[in-house]
């Protein structure tokens, strides 16, 4: 099946899911750099 | 979600040619690819396996330098990581995820094209990063998977091949987690609710959290080694005021959860094949999910125990030692669901119900020596040994590997429409468990004995124990020739399997995958099946 096959309702809501999830990938990448400038300050 | 199939582009048999492929979006084509590249990365990192131990059949040096050794060591953890275990248990994700929850596809069908197509250029990239030293490319990189500095900072050019390799299997694996999630989330059938998932789903459903987690600080660790290496940096520089054990922190905070990413897919594949073939319903299913979830949270915070041996502080240290000891209780949970569940059961022995019980046996005996390893006084003595070693092989191989050929076995009907033939299946079995208990059983001796690991050479009094080690492998590796034999046999043709090929699939919570045909056609579910 085609993205384009689905509907406009669930299209949007996976691109929220999606974007959420990107987010909390973003969010980890900024606790590491939080736990690294942490440790090279100390 | 959309209950009706009026599509005017609908197209029942898949495009013909290399384009198929290549630009599918179709979740089964892609599960098959996925499926397909693990195997061919199996035999590449089993082909250094085998280097590994012919070398090390003789003490002293035989016919590999001892950087490239170790530079084989290196790669054939990588490979077996993240070409082997995740594609695998990715392809099945694919193949499975949709026709157990009755998705017509995954979510973000283009996404999981480009997650796939991303792990051939990966894998080029780690090729190459073997091929440059012989062209001048400076020394092999000979750190071993971790990659710690100031080793790999010292590395020759194979050292940014492999950190791009890296950057580009952390994408693909970001992407297929946010697709997996997704599909989960939005795409279950009506009537489907959480709590009636099969049991592999939300596996995946964990494992895919977290990698999402986890990715990127890997990725950001080796970055930063990218730019010590290059652009005058000193994260991971004393000298500069930077501080080496700070990568240890980012990779392990990546290679701790990581191991449950290996381990939880297959997880979830057992249980449901071991209710299948016990013919009981799975013993407390809501437990296991909770039990997944605790993993889950416990794994993200007990990293340094594999960095006892960098002077922490007596708090951390014990902080870590009561995390990694509590952990053997949600792992020793599932264990023992799982044999509940054949508790009083009608089980019969087929090839995936073989594997289950075996992965059960061996995988206890990870979490023993998982115990032993976590507390403090005593990893002192057996880190960087080959008892290691062996705790982590015994994790792995059942714990990772055997669930996914259980799970190929069980599913591999489902796919082809074919019935593999049952005796070479029982035959693989005995024969692949027989070589790698060979294999890894005794370098617990030789580790307690105090051989390290990664190293080309030995002291002769290890010299039996190699030896035998050295023997398993080699019947462990040609076990698969016979694996792919039968893979081979049961795509071509064989008895044919009905919709439901094994009578025991319906109980508990199943997948709606028996719902379909064998195999189930190029487009399923287009009109969402209703969960009462
Ligand atoms: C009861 C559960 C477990 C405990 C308490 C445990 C504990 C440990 C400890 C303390 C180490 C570090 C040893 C050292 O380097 O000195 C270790 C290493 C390792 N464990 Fe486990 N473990 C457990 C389960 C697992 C599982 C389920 C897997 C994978 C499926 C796994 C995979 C590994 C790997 C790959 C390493 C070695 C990494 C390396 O140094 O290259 N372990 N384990
Ligand atoms: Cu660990």
């Amino acid at each position: 099946m085609n993205d384009n096959q689905q509907d406009a309702a669930l299209k949007k809501a996976n691109r929220n899911v999606a974007l959420l999830l990107a987010g909390l990938a973003l969010a980890s990448l900024c606790l590491a750099a939080y736990g690294v400038s942490k440790t090279l300050a100390a | 979600m959309s209950t009706t199939a009026t599509h005017d582009d609908h197209h029942h048999a898949p495009p013909s040619g290399f384009g198929r492929w290549l630009f599918s979006t179709n979740h089964k084509d892609i599960g098959t690819m996925y499926l397909i590249f693990s195997l061919v990365m199996l035999f590449l990192g089993g082909g250094m396996a085998m280097l590994i131990r012919a070398e090390l059949y003789f003490p002293g040096l035989q016919f590999l330098e001892p950087d490239l050794f170790n530079n084989m060591v290196t790669t054939h953890a990588l490979i077996m990581v993240f070409g082997v275990v995740m594609p695998a248990a990715a392809g099945m994700a694919n193949w499975m995820i949709p026709l157990q929850i009755g998705a017509p596809d995954m979510a973000l069908p283009r996404l999981n094209n480009l997650s796939f197509w991303l792990l051939p250029a990966a894998a080029t990239l780690l090729i190459l990063s073997i091929i440059v030293p012989f062209f001048g490319g400076g020394a092999p990189v000979n750190t071993g998977w971790t990659l710690y500095p100031p080793l790999s900072v010292q590395a020759g050019m194979g050292m940014d091949l492999l950190i791009f390799t890296l950057h580009v299997l952390g994408i693909s694996s970001i992407l297929a987690a946010i697709n997996i999630v997704t599909t989960i989330l939005n795409m279950r059938a009506p009537g489907l609710t959480m709590m009636k998932l099969p049991l592999f789903v939300w596996a995946w459903l964990f494992t895919a959290i977290l990698l999402i987690m986890i990715m990127p600080a890997l990725a950001g660790g080796v970055t930063m080694l990218l730019f010590d290496r290059h652009f005058g940096t000193s994260f991971f520089d004393a000298a500069g005021g930077g501080d080496p054990v700070l990568f240890q922190h980012l990779f392990w905070f990546f290679g701790h959860p990581e191991v449950y990413v290996l381990l939880l897919p297959s997880i979830g594949v057992l249980g449901i094949i071991v209710p299948t073939f016990a013919r009981k319903p799975l013993f407390g299913y809501k437990s296991l999910v909770w039990g997944m979830g605790v993993l889950l949270l416990l794994g993200m915070v007990v990293w340094a125990h594999h960095q006892y041996t960098i002077g922490m502080s007596v708090a951390a240290t014990n902080y870590f030692m009561i995390g990694t000891i509590l952990i053997s209780i949600p792992v020793g949970l599932m264990l023992f669901n799982f044999m509940f569940t054949m508790w009083r059961g009608a089980m019969t022995f087929e090839t995936p119900m073989l594997f289950a019980i075996a992965i059960i046996m061996m995988f206890s005996f990870a979490g023993t020596t998982g115990v032993m390893l976590a507390v403090v006084p005593a990893d002192l003595q057996y880190h960087d040994t080959y008892f290691v070693v062996a705790h982590f092989h015994y994790a792995l191989i059942p714990g990772a590997l055997f669930g996914l050929y259980a799970g190929v076995f069980f599913w591999l009907p489902k796919w082809t429409g074919h019935m593999y033939n049952e005796t070479l299946g029982k035959i693989f079995f005995w024969w692949t468990t027989i070589g790698f208990n060979l294999t890894f059983f005794p370098q617990h001796f030789s580790g307690l004995a105090g051989m390290p690991r990664r190293i080309v050479d030995y002291s002769v009094q290890f010299v039996e124990f190699n030896q035998i080690s050295s023997i398993g492998a080699f019947i462990f590796g040609l076990s698969h020739l016979l694996f792919v034999y039968i893979i081979i046999q049961t795509v071509r043709g064989g008895p044919k399997a009905g919709d439901m090929p094994w009578e025991g699939a319906q109980i508990g919570t199943p997948g709606l995958e028996w719902t379909l045909s064998s195999p189930p056609p190029f487009h399923s579910f287009e009109t969402p099946p209703t969960v009462k």
